[in-house]
């Protein structure tokens, strides 16, 4: 036997609480009762009691899920790729705050949104049975009952006020297919999105953007040809870096070069090497290797380039000295070093 | 007569026969709207019919602000290729008019969700009408800054450098790092606010499908509302999905200005690096928020025909919030200034002088005009402040005003720093000019667009205040929300 569906539609909140208690006592159960309006109407005015309403606890679950999503991106992160930074510690707890507070927030909202579809099976599609003017102020009471008593239910209605009654065969009120077809294409489009995303985001599939960083031509510090400078710059000053590339021009050892090459050396040198450049200066005792003795054959067998290199970038513990010296003091003082060993 | 009377909709109870009662009753319904109830039918056709018939100039304007945000993605396009360098931005003011618009716009954001959600909570009761407005000002609001971190990023193609996932690059977007905080703030506030915002448009919009007549029109209100037909269920999650909005998204409102003033005060720039940025700003964005909640009201007031909706009690509230705010924004403004004067850092020093006696001075003279000495000298009355070419007049100096106070923050303080070698000026360049044109078109585009398709007043919050009120002198037998018979 099919069941039927009474809409009875209602002018005014107490004539409804009165069929709704009518049609208690012809025995249909609450549960086959619902009530449609356009406004909130708290559910004691109509005799009901109040449905059970699940969506708090979804939104407490969703409040745990976004702090444990929180709590394990803020710790997970660090330990799978260590960054320090700012002098904080690896998790630091102020930001960590920050972004818990902000993520359980964010994860509650989208789980109370989304707990408000579940439950409300939203989108409803089909028409089921419902009335226009509900939304204009009158208050639809929608009873399912069997043949024998939705028959009492349309008396009861018309008898009680209601503006118009309608009764039609019950279908399902939720379509079950629609919805599964509903969900099967979001999961799809989903999980289509959730393959494809990640074959963009690991370079699987590259994308040739243009990057200026890319397209312009770079040449490593100790790599050739070096690019040509412009017309109007400074000349190159400094050593053979590049092989067959021009270096800086030597100072001539003249007696004035000589005369700045020592002064330099003993302010810059003779600390560690001695004012002889023997390798016995004040210092010298706390060095092993002791400093170098600058006029033993090592040393002088090495090329003038050579020494100049050394000054400039340091050798061993002896440190660079381009900051002490520019260029054409360190070439005075390749002059003095070579003086030093007649 | 008595016992039928009850038996009425309140729209149609005559008033009392005593000549001075009815008097005092007109004047009362007159002045509040949750005293004054007319039909669902009327109301939902008084809002909706605005969308369907739209004037040429209605069109017009459209399309002047179609082509403004047409010319934000050109010259953002433009930018893109020719690199950031087309734009003013140089050392060291590396920060300017787009962090300035990205302040700005998330500021005017902050006011629709604290009106909608902080007034609801508060259960303000002529918070009704302009909620919707409010709620929208805050998503299309949103919606605008969002852009300009990408933007302002140059290489907008590597914007997802920003989002925290696992990579093949082997690192995380750091969490030390204030910008990370503010990505997920704004993703927190943008995403949740259009959802509030959609919760409560839902009866609203099964209210309309239920009167369209224009197929199309029908066809995308009946996607829109989901099929919502008021239950008692829908009802009783839809209340509970708004509370748990509501308490939900005013701590997140606080926190991502707050956020956003961590942008700035956790550097070590004069100027920035000060523990009274966080609530200055929270309450500089309620301030242009809510200034900007007012013009938004006063035009759809005015141009969608409204004056049933919108009354002088909304203005007179909003009058006096803006007020508030202006004094509030005044006392953490001065906070802000003293620290560093008093202290006489060389830096401190410098700041105050380009901005008090060198090139920042106009601005921010103007700025403290437009704040300060505009909003007190109307808003203290109560007859100015409900006029409404004065009340749109301040709520347009607040909005130049609190503009002005993020450009003087962001591009105009960030010239001063402690090293005197690297002091320098950011000019304005055409660019950027353009974009922020083009940011301010893009808002009221998108208004003019919902104003097409959906209802901009909450009808059913509105009618809600209505039948409390009516409870409220009734009693709960009396309810009628629809009357027998004509």
């Amino acid at each position: 036997m099919a069941n039927y569906l009474v809409l009875g539609l209602f002018e005014e909140v107490s004539s409804a609480a009165a069929a709704i208690e009518g049609v208690r006592r012809i025995g249909v159960p609450d549960n086959r009762v619902s009530v449609m309006s356009g406004t909130p109407i708290r559910s004691k005015l109509l005799g009901r009691r109040p449905a059970r309403n699940w969506l708090g606890l979804m939104s407490l679950l969703g409040a745990l899920l976004g702090l444990g999503a929180a709590v394990t991106l803020l710790v997970g992160a660090p330990l799978l790729y260590p960054m320090y930074q700012g002098g904080q510690p690896l998790i630091p707890i102020p930001p960590s705050i920050i972004i818990t507070f902000e993520l359980t927030m964010m994860v509650t909202m989208w789980v109370t949104f989304g707990g408000f579809w579940l439950l409300n099976r939203f989108p409803r599609f089909g028409r089921p049975v419902y009335d226009p003017r509900i939304t204009a102020g009158m208050i639809g009471v929608l009873v399912e009952a069997d043949e024998g008593r939705a028959g009492r239910v349309v008396d009861l209605f018309k008898n009680g006020n209601a503006a118009d009654v309608q009764r039609v065969v019950a279908r399902p009120q939720i379509d079950n297919r629609a919805w599964g077809r509903w969900l099967a294409v979001v999961g799809v489009l989903l999980g289509l999105v959730l393959i494809i995303a990640p074959l963009f985001v690991y370079d699987v599939i590259r994308i040739p953007f243009g990057t200026q960083m890319d397209d312009q031509a770079s040449v490593p510090y100790d790599g050739g040809p070096r690019l040509a400078a412009p017309a109007n710059s400074v000349p190159i000053q400094g050593p053979v870096f590049v092989s067959d590339q021009p270096a800086t021009q030597p100072v001539p050892a003249n007696p004035n070069s000589l005369q700045r090459g020592q002064v330099l050396f003993d302010i810059n040198c003779a600390l560690c090497h001695g004012p002889k450049g023997d390798g016995n200066g004040r210092l010298s005792g706390f060095f092993t290797p002791k400093p170098f003795d600058l006029t033993g054959a090592p040393v002088q067998a090495l090329s003038d380039q050579q020494i100049f290199t050394v000054i400039s970038k340091g050798f061993g513990v002896m440190p660079p000295l381009h900051e002490n010296l520019d260029v054409e003091q360190r070439w005075d003082v390749v002059d003095w070093v070579r003086n030093l060993k007649k | 007569m008595a016992a039928n009377e009850a038996h009425l909709p309140v729209w149609k109870r005559p008033l009392p026969e005593d000549p001075r009662l009815a008097r005092q009753a007109q004047q009362l319904r007159e002045e509040h709207l949750n005293l004054d109830p007319r039909p669902p039918d009327e109301m939902m056709e008084t809002v909706m019919r605005p969308t369907t018939r739209a004037p040429l100039a209605f069109w017009l304007i459209w399309l002047l602000l179609g082509g403004g945000v047409l010319t934000l993605g050109i010259v953002w396009l433009i930018q893109m290729i020719g690199c950031i360098g087309i734009v003013g931005i140089s050392r060291p003011v590396m920060w300017a008019v787009y962090i300035a618009n990205f302040v700005y716009f998330i500021g005017i954001g902050h006011a629709g969700t604290f009106i909608s959600a902080a007034f609801r909570a508060l259960k303000i009761s002529w918070r009704g009408p302009i909620s919707r407005a409010a709620e929208l000002v805050t998503v299309f609001g949103l919606t605008t800054a969002a852009l300009f971190p990408m933007i302002h990023l140059g290489r907008t193609w590597k914007g997802y450098y920003l989002i925290p996932y696992p990579n093949g690059r082997g690192l995380w977007p750091s969490f030390h790092s204030p910008l990370v905080w503010d990505l997920i703030a704004i993703t927190t506030y943008l995403t949740c606010s259009t959802l509030f915002a959609y919760l409560s448009i839902l009866p609203d919009v099964a209210m309309a499908r239920d009167r369209a007549t224009i197929p199309w029109r029908r066809r995308f209100l009946e996607v829109f509302s989901l099929g919502f037909s008021g239950t008692e269920g829908q009802w009783a999650t839809l209340n509970t999905a708004l509370n748990v909005f509501t308490y939900a998204l005013i701590p997140v409102m606080f926190s991502v200005h707050t956020i956003v003033s961590w942008d700035f005060a956790m550097a070590l720039q004069p100027g920035w690096h000060s523990t009274v940025f966080g609530p200055y700003f929270v309450v500089g964005a309620l301030f242009s928020g809510a200034a900007a909640v007012i013009i938004v009201l006063a035009l759809v007031r005015k141009f969608m025909h409204l004056e049933y909706f919108i009354r002088k009690e909304h203005f007179n509230g909003m009058g006096l919030f803006l007020l508030i705010l202006s004094l509030t924004w005044a006392y953490f403004f001065f906070n802000d200034y003293l620290a560093p004067w008093y202290g006489k850092a060389p830096a401190d020093v410098a700041l105050s002088m380009r901005f008090e006696r060198g090139l920042g001075a106009p601005y921010w003279y103007l700025m403290l005009f437009a704040n300060i000495v505009v909003p007190w000298s109307i808003l203290w009355n109560r007859r100015w402040r409900t006029s409404l070419p004065l009340l749109l007049t301040v709520a347009v100096f607040v909005n130049v005003g609190m503009y002005l106070e993020r450009i003087n923050i962001v591009a105009i303080g960030l010239g001063i720093n402690e090293l005197p070698f690297d002091w320098g000026v950011y000019r304005l360049q055409l660019p950027e000019t353009l974009i922020t044109i083009g940011a301010f078109s893009l808002l009221g585009f998108l208004f003019f667009l919902f104003s097409r398709l959906l209802p901009i007043i909450p009808v059913w919050e509105v009618q809600e205040g209505q039948q409390e009120e009516e409870l409220r002198h009734e009693g709960a037998g009396m309810v009628v929300t629809r009357g027998t018979g004509e």
